[in-house]
């Protein structure tokens, strides 16, 4: 928005004028809602807290109207807001401990990498959930109950050569998440 | 070499959809100790990167929502009727948004000059009637939003609507008329009809009275409909999904006289009804009604108290008014 434009808005919202607020709800609102439900990905969830957001906004205007940024304001808000999501809405202990287990899994345990230990499992696993369904189970069937690729083939039923063939297709998914500047022991390479 | 990571692990989260777990443990990970300037940082770069201008119906619908919440909670701080949020039924013209107006026209026929919007707001416990610029008839009611563009210069006559109104649509051969909401997008000819696009209520309908309409609805199971005479479209949110059947039309537009109808509706939906209509919270245990359904029918003379007074009979219960507060027991 223009920066005299959102000037002008700023100092009749804080002058209570619902009109320039709403101004900038319309033109800021797809921004706060996209942005939000990336991350929390539920919509009507996201959609709450645009309205939560912008309302104490509204409650807050005297305070708002005298930021240099009304941008950076409603950055560090929604920012904030996310932050507070996963504060509270998502069940932690259950995940705590497999996420240690993983890093085990993996064999990431020289030591610099175990500081990065937590964010390589997970996108490591986050890269195994986008696999599609065959390539994903026939990989998990090989790393983590450490099936032989013909073992793998009689269970699925399927050509030893295609199991060869999604193995070599997951690890090749799996490198262009990790990327080639690091070193770690990991079973397969 | 952490930073990297960072990058990358919030960016592709944010773009991909992940398990329960993998959205808990991303979680923690962003909550916890380290490189908070970096995460901070993408954070910021995504946020750059989020659309501005993909505004649609739906930011509408939010800002209709949130009126009413200010509305509702500046009145119970004051409990004076004289500063509303938003005065009586207001028309008003909007600055030029160019998002909007480029909803509002077709692509083949993008103008150099958008139009100006109008938009009429009604809060509740009011009612609104007014013309559009190609003179059909319109019946806002309470809590709704109607934009229209002030001269309907495009190809069609589109008209946004969040709420319920009925329309009486001038007939024009050469330009449909499509009202535009959510959920369902209603197209006429020349017509008289019904629509009902709540936000908050589940189940959004379009009733036709006379003439012909074509209801399409969107989302996962977009349907095409054709509604003829005393048939409506039924689009259920919950299960999002619609069904067409017969009704007496007449019914469902009574609102415009006053009347406060009831088909088989829950206790819910007939409190919400009564709280946009008079301006007032219910405060009930929904409990205590779920599975009831009532058919019933206020005059419009009939003002609150008289209309719990009938209710507390039929269903059963005992009432108390403070300010504008109802609470039943």
């Amino acid at each position: 928005m223009d920066i005299d434009l959102e000037s002008d808005y700023l100092e009749k919202l804080g002058e209570g004028d619902h009109r320039a607020f709403e101004s900038l709800f319309i033109y800021y609102h797809p921004k706060v809602k996209g942005f939000l439900c990336g991350f929390v990905k539920d919509e009507e969830e996201a959609s709450d807290m645009v309205q939560e957001l912008f309302f104490r906004i509204w409650m807050n205007r005297k305070a708002i109207s005298k930021v240099s940024s009304f941008q950076n304001y409603l950055f560090r808000m929604a920012r904030n807001m996310v932050y507070d999501y996963f504060e509270h809405n998502l069940v932690k202990e259950k995940y705590e401990r497999k996420a240690r287990e993983e890093s085990r899994v993996y064999g990431l345990d020289i030591i610099e990498e175990e500081l990065y230990a937590r964010e390589l499992s997970l996108l490591i696993d986050m890269a195994i959930e986008k696999m599609p369904t065959q390539r994903r189970r026939i990989f998990i069937m090989s790393r983590k109950e450490g099936l032989s690729n013909e073992e793998i083939a009689v269970r699925l039923g399927i050509n030893k050569r295609t199991v060869e063939n999604h193995i070599t297709q997951a690890l090749s998914d799996l490198r262009k998440v990790i990327l080639c500047f690091l070193i770690f022991s990991l079973k397969f390479l | 070499m952490a930073n990297k990571y960072v990058g990358r692990l919030i960016r592709n989260f944010f773009e991909n959809d992940f398990s329960e777990e993998i959205r808990s443990r991303f979680g923690q990970w962003l909550l916890s100790d380290g490189a908070e300037d970096e995460k901070s940082r993408v954070m910021r770069e995504i946020w750059e990167k989020s659309a501005c201008n993909k505004k649609d119906e739906n930011t509408w619908t939010e800002l209709n929502r949130l009126r009413h919440t200010i509305e509702r909670s500046e009145r119970q701080a004051r409990l004076s009727q004289f500063k509303r949020f938003a005065r009586v039924a207001a028309i008003l013209l909007l600055p030029l948004l160019g998002a909007v107006s480029a909803y509002f026209l077709k692509p083949d026929t993008v103008r150099l000059v958008e139009p100006e919007i109008v938009e009429c707001f009604v809060p509740y416990g009011e009612m609104e009637h007014l013309f559009l610029p190609d003179s059909s008839e319109v019946w806002l009611n309470a809590g709704s939003l109607l934009l229209y563009a002030r001269e309907f210069n495009g190809e069609t006559r589109n008209v946004y609507l969040n709420g319920e109104a009925n329309f009486k649509v001038a007939k024009d051969l050469e330009k449909p008329f499509i009202v535009k909401t959510e959920y369902m997008d209603i197209e006429a000819l020349g017509t008289v009809f019904n629509v009902q696009a709540y936000s908050d209520t589940r189940k959004i309908m379009a009733t036709l009275e006379e003439g012909k309409v074509k209801v399409d609805t969107k989302g996962n199971n977009a349907r095409s409909y054709i509604l003829s005479p005393d048939e409506e479209v039924v689009y259920d949110r919950a299960t999002q999904k619609s069904v067409q059947r017969e009704v007496d039309a007449s019914k469902d537009s009574q609102w415009k006289m006053g009347y406060l109808v009831f088909q088989g509706n829950t206790f819910e939906e007939i409190m919400r009804s009564i709280e946009r209509r008079f301006d007032v919270s219910v405060n009930y245990d929904s409990d205590k009604f779920a599975g009831r359904s009532f058919t019933i029918r206020f005059s419009p003379e009939e003002e609150l108290r008289q209309v719990f007074e009938i209710m507390k009979v039929v269903g059963k219960f005992n009432y108390q008014i403070k300010d504008n507060v109802v609470f039943i027991n």
